[in-house]
């Protein structure tokens, strides 16, 4: 068979997969009825905890959460300038911020940017307690432990390497590498550790594929996706773990789609969510497992529910959609009542999730970012809020005041 | 000193522990007064900026909260420039009516900590925390948070002051770096056993401020390191190299490597090991050293089986019989993850395999099999290397250098390490990413400049990966892409035109015309002046669409098209000189000199 003809049949399976998709598409409309007959029994509220859990019955779901919310009288969120303030300003980076992470308990942060050092600070007092400067300063993203004890990270040289925080520096301060794991043909665009086990964690890559590793022996579990599997066919942009479940997890793609993926079942997605017009920066689970956000690059939020595979809700904020900001990164509140999406232009608006709000825009603080946020991330007991910036600050915003943690 | 003050100096100094359970409101509280004491600057003046920086911080705070102030009594919107008068200004407003406003700010953030962990119950007012009563002046301290320093007072005592390593281990988490450069506080506080079990109300005055020293010191020696390296990387002068595929990028990069890299020893050990490794470092390089030896010695053999098959002198790329064996067992090993150690034998073999025939053939063309340039030396020392009792000179480990697949740096000095004036560059090579550049271009923001290498005798030819397209139209796409990118803005950029020679002969027989981006070329003449015409034209075309995607703000980035041929390198050599003189021109320009 020559070329030209395998090209043609190329084609030809691709204007089917194309026509399926679209019907599909269709069918799935046509499954959406806009009128809210969801019993309200199914909603839980408890002060101002709020869940959302809708059952496998309810296919027939309100494809905007928020009508249904409205006609339920909820209101929307009423937050003042002085409710989220900026309350640390961590400085200390000389090049841009690109990643961030918590520790699981006890609050501290670790940082990696663009000069090629990974800064572990303690986000209550805003000391540094480790600088740690890497081998290849081209660092996309970083991570923390489940027990603190260790910093994952990750980039251009297409390796995740792994550092102690409590071995001895050498004599230049330099830290040794625990661990490297390599094996990626791309990027490693992002990594997370597995909740609870400090021996494995996933990292997504720019050669589409997302691999679960085993860091005791450095060696690949599982690879989700590549060459002789169907995942995803773009670069995997972010992946992030249930928090419930850490045997599924979701990974966003510049192919605009997001996919859930059981860490059992290497060779295809469980689901894929299609929906976004731009790639997918960021991808994170909603706090009860059972739904995941993501942000993209057309400026939109999403909400998406696993066990349905619809989007529940988008979060955009109407521009003259010439140049709709891109999100960079997510995150959701405690409670999961507040969206913290941040932006390209610097802008950080935390959406209220069920009524598709914007409560605030931490860009229009005074004393908010100069540049691009290029990522968010929210510590554990949900009292505050770290966002890392181009301008080579990271900030931490909590609730002020009387304002509860939501 | 008050019992108010000694209150909170016990809530203050009671470490990271304890402030992370009291939540950030409460934090607030004790850094605002703590502020004072523990980190920021500090009476010793420890670095400029940390003082500028956290008043900095500290002022911001002030504002942010001063609604929460008006509301809970806190200071702390004035009077933190003076270390000494901030603090008394937090103490004092926090004496007067503060306490129990504190208590409740405190107790509130407790209770919402407690309240999302368990989302839940929906009681609403949760136990008070035992941490409360902490910051009351009269209340005890708690234990719990501090059961670390006592496991740590029961072990340290017995430790001899010799065995640093092991003492630097036991301690909590907060307290090990500092322990490199205060060692000598750390021990006399243990010995004279000042560090408390269980925190005290009245600790002695002296013991909290060596503390307060040792946190100190350890953030100011971290910021200190942060400038030194930052300041060690600026004379280091960043070149991204970017192209399409085949444009002779990756040789241009190996050309990099002949250009005297800097293998000066004196000079890069003062570059990179101002301290020099001491032995366990070093002899954590060995396997490194080893691993680098079997990786030579694969790379070597089956570069031979493959130039073997492929090559029309095969013979040449045989190896002898005796040594089939030893070189698919040599290669075998190579390709584990976990080398075995290097042993008398194995050197042996890998001797006897070096000295075949077919083994120094392939190594002639090393440069196109990525041979590590580290191989003869590696070979020439296998003795030593492989030793019982081996240990790693630094010249060993600068031979040894773990390889990054995604991008692939070297250092090089085209002028000459002789000369003091000769600028370091690092040329970084990206080629490895066969993904979505967008999505990590922005990393090299910053760079000095831009090489891009576009081989211009491709005219002709199209893409291997999309038969359709023209090699030179996608070329021409990736360069104006480049070119609009924000990222580099500043940036100067270097335009190599490639694979000169290749064009030479092709441009007398195929015409420029069957690219559509040279449409509209006429040919003049014919032989050498018809060569040097079109080269002409391309060039032009080239500057053409450099000003067209050149926003009238960024006219004053440099711009300079050299032409190479990749293979040849003493025109690379003379290129690279070229190239920094403009460079170094620039930069003068810049510093407002020229």
């Amino acid at each position: 068979m020559s070329v030209a003809e395998l090209k043609e049949r190329h084609m030809a399976a691709t204007e089917t997969v194309n026509a399926l998709r679209e019907r599909l598409k269709q069918k799935r409309l046509l499954l959406l009825d806009t009128d809210g007959s969801i019993s309200s029994s199914f909603f839980a509220f408890s002060g101002f905890s709020l869940k959302l859990d809708l059952s496998w019955e309810l296919r027939s779901m309100n494809l905007a959460v928020a009508t249904y919310a409205r006609s339920q009288g909820k209101t929307p969120l009423t937050f003042g300038p002085t409710d989220l303030v900026c309350c640390r300003n961590l400085q200390g980076h000389t090049g841009k911020v690109y990643s961030l992470d918590w520790t699981a308990e006890k609050n501290r942060i670790v940082s990696a940017s663009q000069d090629g050092r990974l800064i572990v600070w303690n986000a209550l007092t805003s000391q540094k307690t480790h600088a740690i400067k890497l081998p290849c300063a081209w660092v996309m993203t970083c991570a923390f432990s489940p027990s603190g004890l260790s910093v994952a990270c990750g980039g251009l040289d297409s390796v995740c390497s792994i550092f102690n925080l409590n071995s001895p520096t050498d004599k230049d301060g330099n830290s040794p590498v625990a661990r490297m794991l390599s094996g990626h043909k791309g990027y490693v665009s992002s990594c997370q550790y597995v909740p609870d086990e400090d021996t494995h964690l996933i990292t997504s890559s720019g050669d589409q594929t997302c691999v679960l590793w085993d860091i005791t022996t450095g060696l690949r579990t599982s690879v989700f996706g590549g060459e002789f599997q169907s995942g995803h066919t773009a670069d995997v942009l972010s992946v992030s773990i249930n928090g419930s479940n850490s045997r599924m997890f979701v990974s966003g793609s510049g192919d605009t789609t997001a996919r859930l993926w059981d860490t059992r079942v290497a060779s295809r997605a469980v689901r894929t969510f299609h929906g976004h017009e731009g790639d997918v920066n960021s991808v994170k689970f909603f706090p009860d497992g059972n739904r995941f956000g993501t942000g993209s690059n057309d400026g939109t939020c999403r909400l998406f529910d696993i066990r349905t595979g619809h989007q529940l809700q988008v979060y955009q904020q109407h521009h003259g959609d010439n140049d709709a900001p891109h999100v960079t990164s997510i995150a959701f509140s405690i409670s999961g009542r507040l969206l913290f999406a941040g932006y390209s232009n610097g802008d950080c608006y935390v959406w209220d999730t069920l009524l598709a709000k914007m409560v605030l825009d931490l860009g229009s603080l005074h004393n908010s970012h100069g540049g691009r946020i290029s990522c968010l991330g929210l510590s554990s007991d949900g009292s505050a809020l770290c966002t890392g910036s181009w301008d080579t600050t990271l900030k931490i915003w909590a609730f002020g005041g009387y304002r509860r943690v939501i | 000193m008050g019992e108010e003050e000694r209150g909170r100096l016990s809530a203050g100094v009671s470490g990271l522990e304890e402030v992370s359970n009291l939540g950030w409101v409460g934090c607030l509280v004790v850094s605002q007064g703590g502020g004072g004491w523990t980190g920021i600057g500090g009476s010793t003046g420890s670095g400029e900026n940390g003082k500028g920086k956290e008043s900095g911080g500290q002022g911001e705070r002030g504002g942010g909260r001063a609604d929460v102030d008006r509301r809970g009594g806190l200071a702390g919107v004035e009077g933190v420039d003076d270390q000494g008068k901030g603090k008394d200004k937090v103490l004092g407003h926090s004496g007067q009516g503060g306490v129990a406003d504190r208590g409740d700010e405190i107790q509130f953030s407790a209770s919402t900590a407690d309240q999302h962990r368990r989302p839940q119950s929906t009681d609403p007012s949760p136990p008070p925390s035992p941490l409360i009563t902490t910051i009351a002046p009269h209340a005890p301290a708690p234990s719990a948070p501090h059961e670390n320093l006592s496991e740590v007072k029961t072990q340290l005592p017995h430790a001899p002051p010799g065995e640093f390593l092991r003492f630097n281990q036991t301690l909590p988490f907060p307290f090990r770096r500092a322990c490199r450069s205060t060692l000598g506080t750390f021990h006399y506080l243990i010995q004279k056993r000042h560090l408390p079990t269980q925190l005290q109300i009245n600790p002695p005055n002296a013991q909290e401020r060596e503390l307060k020293q040792v946190l100190l010191d350890w953030t100011a020696d971290i910021e200190r390191q942060i400038e030194q390296e930052t300041k060690a990387d600026k004379h280091i002068q960043k070149l991204l190299l970017l192209g399409a595929g085949e444009s002779g990028k990756s040789t241009i990069f190996k050309q990099a490597r002949y250009q005297k890299p800097v293998q000066d020893f004196q000079a890069s050990i003062k570059l990179l090991f101002q301290t020099g490794f001491d032995e366990a470092e070093l002899k954590s390089y060995i396997s490194v050293i080893h691993a680098n030896v079997y990786q030579t010695i694969k790379i070597l053999h089956d570069g031979a089986r493959e130039l073997a098959q492929n090559e029309t002198e095969s013979s040449k790329y045989v190896l002898s019989i005796e040594n089939k064996e030893i070189g698919e067992k040599l290669s075998e090993i190579g390709g584990l993850m976990d080398h075995p150690r290097l042993t008398k034998e194995l050197a042996q073999d890998i001797e006897i395999l070096w000295k075949d025939a077919a083994i120094q053939e392939t190594y002639s063309r090393g440069n196109e099999l990525q041979v590590p340039d580290c191989a003869p030396y590696f070979v020439d020392n296998l003795h030593r290397l492989s030793d019982v009792n081996y240990v790693p000179t630094k010249e060993d480990v600068l031979y040894a250098r773990v390889r990054t697949t995604g991008v692939v740096e070297i250092q090089f000095s085209p002028v000459g390490e002789n000369k003091k004036s000769g600028e370091v560059y690092r040329l970084f090579d990206v080629g490895g990413q066969r993904n979505e550049r967008r999505k990590w271009i922005h990393l090299f923001e910053g760079v000095t400049a831009v090489i891009f290498c576009a081989s211009i005798s491709e005219y002709d030819q199209t893409l291997y990966e999309d038969e359709n397209k023209n090699r030179m139209m996608e070329t021409k796409e990736l360069f104006e892409w480049v070119l609009k990118q924000p990222c580099f803005e500043k940036t100067s950029f270097m335009l190599f035109l490639n694979k000169f020679d290749v064009f030479e002969k092709k441009v007398l027989r195929v015409p420029l015309n069957v690219c559509e981006w040279f449409t509209d070329y006429q040919q003049l003449s014919s032989g050498k002046q018809e060569i040097e015409h079109a080269y002409e034209f391309v060039k032009k075309k080239f500057e053409e669409l450099y000003f067209q995607n050149t926003a009238p703000d960024r006219v004053d980035r440099v711009f300079k098209i050299y032409r190479t041929t990749a293979l040849d390198q003493k025109l690379v050599k003379k290129t690279f000189k070229l190239v920094d003189e403009t460079l170094r021109r620039r930069n003068l320009f810049e510093a407002g000199l020229l």
